[in-house]
């Protein structure tokens, strides 16, 4: 089973929600973490753990052969993300961080002149804990396209997925393309929010997105000891949603993060009961 | 125009809540305009409050593929050439995954029957409100699934400087994260405040994102939220600021009255005199470098 921890907003309890999870899966049968938050990746942070690199995401880039290149201009015309950059009389250049890969520019070349190069735009790395293993990955700073990372991923996730009963996804913030390449590759959702204006909102948007994408939901409220679940309640009501787990604020979960103090894994006790009751 | 973003990585520390209060000050020296660029989830219009909307228009990052059925003759060679894999096949033709499309238009280029057009698709909604703190604010709605989130955040910041005319200074509430939409926000930026919490996470997102601003050549200053709930971790952020130059311009203590103020959607600057100082420093930082 293929579960996404999302919430839209930041700072909600994601990632400690999926190391919380991940811990006491682990009683149940084999499980993989994967840190798809390719931006600001944090669970070998949190966790304390050396990362060892599996592979490098590599993604298209156009190579110039200048000997054939007559300087139409068609290469330019054709893309679509201000890519490449063609001054009169001048050869053509890539902005390489702008390309998508998409390879328009070498089917529009007449004279072939458009060869294939190769950008690493992230990398994709491993380790283990003593109960479960995970994949994060990590984009080179600058890259817009976030998502190649993560998509390369939910690659590997296809190729593993046997191995494990159970496969975690701690998504990044947000509702864009990488969140919606992690859950778009999951059975089902948790969408942690706080009891907060912020929270609750954000996490209106992301049970609409899971609406749109057809993805079964349920919403864990962290730090719910800090406000009211009022609000909670009243934007689940229109989905087919409920709250499935409370977890306190608890300064220690925070320490934790410093790499002060164990998780306290029995926070996560009713979350693992929900997952495996499905 | 000058323009002030407030980026952190890490979600969640603070942010928004720094940035609303710094802008009280802030807008007492300069004719202010605010931008809110976390475009997926847009929180500073309910902190701010708004009581007008003056203008609100469609977006389109894109446009989107229509495939003419009449015309296609299913050879797949539009399924095959697309590297994003957002053509999929139903009964034997093909299907466009709106979801994953990035409207790059190999598709329509390597058909051989012209059976695929293209429509602007609406990415989102582009709103200019007036908010309840005499500032403008210039928001956006994405389009729930919809991709070019980077492209709505140019836009935001291209009408912010347009109809902000005889404004002076524009501040940037930024998204969490380094991805395409902080990108946007922060390219040509004079200032950045940059907010850390005393954690190894978002010391370490707080760093990706200075790589980052480092690129635009933009300066920054480092205020530390929540600092005493781990202040040995200071001395580490502070050792960071004086390798990279950059001044850590304050710390706030853990306060309650922070999430008492953000639950009931009010600034916290106006309901603590402790704090009110604190963010008075951070504006005359950011004033000095401008």
């Amino acid at each position: 089973m293929i579960i996404s921890i999302t919430g839209g907003k930041g700072g909600v309890g994601k990632s400690t929600v999926s190391i919380g999870l991940a811990h006491v899966l682990s009683h149940e049968g084999k499980v993989l973490l994967v840190d798809a938050d390719a931006g600001c990746p944090n669970i070998h942070i949190i966790l304390n753990k050396e990362r060892r690199e599996v592979e490098g995401v590599d993604k298209f880039i156009p190579v110039f052969d200048e000997s054939k290149c007559k300087e139409c201009g068609k290469c330019s015309k054709a893309c679509e993300f201000n890519a490449i950059v063609q001054v009169k009389n001048k050869k053509p250049f890539v902005v390489a961080e702008q390309c998508s890969g998409c390879r328009a520019c070498q089917i529009v070349c007449p004279y072939n002149a458009i060869i294939d190069g190769s950008e690493e735009v992230g990398k994709i790395y491993s380790f283990k804990t003593k109960s479960f293993d995970c994949l994060t990955g990590e984009t080179k700073i600058g890259l817009e396209e976030e998502s190649i990372v993560v998509n390369a991923l939910m690659e590997k996730i296809n190729l593993v997925k046997n191995d494990y009963d159970f496969i975690i996804i701690d998504t990044s913030a947000g509702t864009h393309c990488p969140v919606i390449s992690a859950l778009n590759n999951s059975d089902y959702a948790l969408i942690v929010t706080e009891p907060t204006p912020f929270g609750v909102h954000d996490m209106g948007l992301v049970l609409e997105l899971c609406k749109c994408l057809g993805l079964e939901n349920d919403v864990v409220v962290n730090k719910f000891n800090t406000g009211s679940l009022e609000p909670v309640k009243q934007n689940i009501k229109d989905y087919d949603s409920s709250i499935v787990s409370k977890i306190p604020y608890s300064n220690d979960l925070f320490k934790s993060y410093t790499g002060g103090c164990e998780f306290d894994k029995s926070l996560f006790k009713s979350l693992k009961d929900v997952i495996v009751s499905k | 125009m000058k323009k002030v973003a407030f980026v952190s990585g890490k979600g969640g520390v603070g942010k928004t809540s720094i940035l609303a209060s710094t802008l009280m000050f802030l807008k007492q020296d300069f004719r202010t305009i605010c931008v809110d660029a976390d475009v997926d989830t847009p929180n500073l219009h309910l902190l701010l409050g708004k009581e007008e909307e003056l203008l609100r228009y469609d977006f389109s990052a894109y446009e989107k593929p229509v495939i003419d059925y009449d015309k296609c003759t299913g050879c797949g060679k539009c399924s095959e050439n697309c590297n994003f894999n957002a053509i999929e096949w139903s009964d034997g033709k093909p299907v466009v995954n709106n979801f994953l499309c990035e409207g790059c238009k190999v598709c329509s280029l390597v058909c051989e029957e012209d059976a695929i057009s293209f429509v602007k698709k609406k990415t989102g909604e582009v709103i200019e409100s007036l908010t309840n703190k005499g500032v403008k604010l210039f928001h956006a709605e994405l389009i729930m699934g919809e991709t070019g989130s980077g492209k709505l955040v140019s836009e935001l910041k291209k009408r912010a400087e347009e109809d902000g005319d005889d404004c002076e200074l524009m501040i940037i509430d930024v998204a969490a994260g380094i991805g395409c939409p902080v990108i946007s926000a922060c390219r040509d930026v004079d200032y950045a405040v940059l907010i850390v919490e005393p954690t190894k996470a978002s010391f370490n997102d707080m760093k990706r994102a200075w790589n980052l601003l480092k690129h635009f050549k933009a300066k920054a200053g480092i205020v530390v939220n929540k600092f005493d709930l781990n202040p040995d971790f200071i001395e580490i952020i502070e050792e960071f600021a004086e390798d990279e130059g950059i001044k850590v311009i304050t710390k706030i203590p853990y306060d309650e009255e922070f999430i008492n103020s953000l639950n009931k959607l009010e600034i916290v600057m106006y309901n603590s005199d402790k704090l009110k100082e604190i963010f008075k420093k951070i504006s005359n930082e950011v004033r000095k470098n401008l």
